[in-house]
């Protein structure tokens, strides 16, 4: 009687933690797979299967081990708004850091810009030279006149 | 007469499944500087931060990264079986922390080792003369990262063990609470792993 007792006890147990382990196998077997993908060179595909990985792995924890899904909608909704506000946050400013050596802006203090132009003008030397003797004559900076000093 | 904010104890456990989760997003932004540190400079000096990245230990960062895999399984099962099997799951509970002490002495090895090797980017660092800038700005990210996850993981830990000790007269909304913030600390994890080990193929 007892060990029914204890098989019906096991079988519950691992009824209970059935989910859980096959998740487990799962996540181990992606870790596998992206570590293993390291020893490939498969260029743009290597950051692929990274990702790809990395994220398929964040969704099995999130709905087997977090049960996101469980929960009231409010909480889908508290959880999306505050990846959409990291993303918008994080392609803001990475759309300010891409752009500063292309693009000057006009309200950004000269002492900022003047940097940028002479890093620039040092891809050539003739350049560099112009722009740094234009800017030995200058009281005060004036990126228009070192511009002017670039463009011969 | 009294009053409460919730009608039922359901509705206050999804209460403080939605603030822990708030919580959770606030942390999420915390490492977001971060994140966005390492964007650029992986798309600026890709070269370097791939030749960088070949520099750290791929065998114990795949190790830590099973190990922390593996905490998150104990977590979730210790949760499965609390009201079935009480003292199995106060050991699935001391596993977890166990786990997470492994991954921090694992990562303390690597640090040594960083250490050793000149590559802490604060004192006397030394790389390849072609992608030294890269990749000292590479090292700057990977010690503020893992340093940050590193804390963490030791706040769960601890957390973790007080479930643990008093594992008996903890409430269920407590033992999802703690579930929830370790396998947090977990995915942020997942994502430092293919960023700082397995930018450059070797």
């Amino acid at each position: 009687m007892a060990t029914a007792n204890d098989q019906k006890k096991t079988t519950a147990l691992f009824a209970a933690i059935k989910k859980p382990l096959l998740t487990w196998i799962a996540l181990l077997l992606l870790l596998l797979l992206s570590a293993l993908s390291n020893y490939w060179h498969l260029s743009f595909g290597n950051g692929l299967i990274n990702y790809t990985v990395a994220i398929t792995k964040t969704l099995l924890v999130a709905a087997i081990f977090m049960q996101v899904w469980r929960g009231p909608r409010v909480l889908r909704l508290v959880i999306g708004v505050g990846l959409y506000t990291l993303i918008l946050l994080l392609t803001l400013s990475l759309s300010d850091y891409f752009v500063r050596h292309t693009t000057h802006a006009p309200w950004r203090a000269p002492a900022l810009v003047a940097p940028l132009l002479m890093n620039e003008a040092a891809n050539a030397q003739n350049v560099a030279e112009r722009a740094f003797d234009a800017m030995m004559q200058m009281k005060k900076i004036d990126i228009a006149a070192i511009e002017a000093a670039c463009r011969g | 007469m009294t009053a409460t904010a919730f009608d039922d104890a359901a509705q206050r456990e999804h209460a403080a499944v939605l603030g822990l989760w708030i919580f959770l997003i606030s942390e999420l932004m915390f490492f977001g500087p971060l994140f966005l540190g390492y964007v650029y400079g992986r798309v600026q000096w890709s070269a370097g931060f791939a030749a960088a990245s070949r520099a750290t230990d791929i065998e114990l960062g795949s190790i830590n990264t099973a190990i922390l895999l593996t905490s998150s399984f104990t977590m979730a099962a210790a949760i499965a079986l609390r009201e079935l099997a009480p003292r199995m799951a106060r050991a699935l509970l001391l596993a977890t922390a166990t786990c997470g002490a492994v991954f921090l002495a694992i990562k303390g090895i690597e640090y040594h080792d960083d250490w050793r090797r000149h590559l802490f980017p604060a004192h006397a660092f030394y790389f390849d003369a072609a992608h030294a800038q890269a990749a000292q700005y590479f090292f700057w990210i990977y010690f503020a990262v893992t340093a940050l996850h590193a804390l963490h993981l030791l706040i769960g830990i601890g957390v973790v063990s007080a479930l643990a000790t008093r594992a008996q007269q903890a409430n269920a909304p407590r033992w999802e609470l703690t579930g929830l913030y370790w396998h947090f600390v977990d995915c942020v994890w997942i994502f430092l792993y293919p960023m700082l080990y397995l930018v450059g193929t070797r």
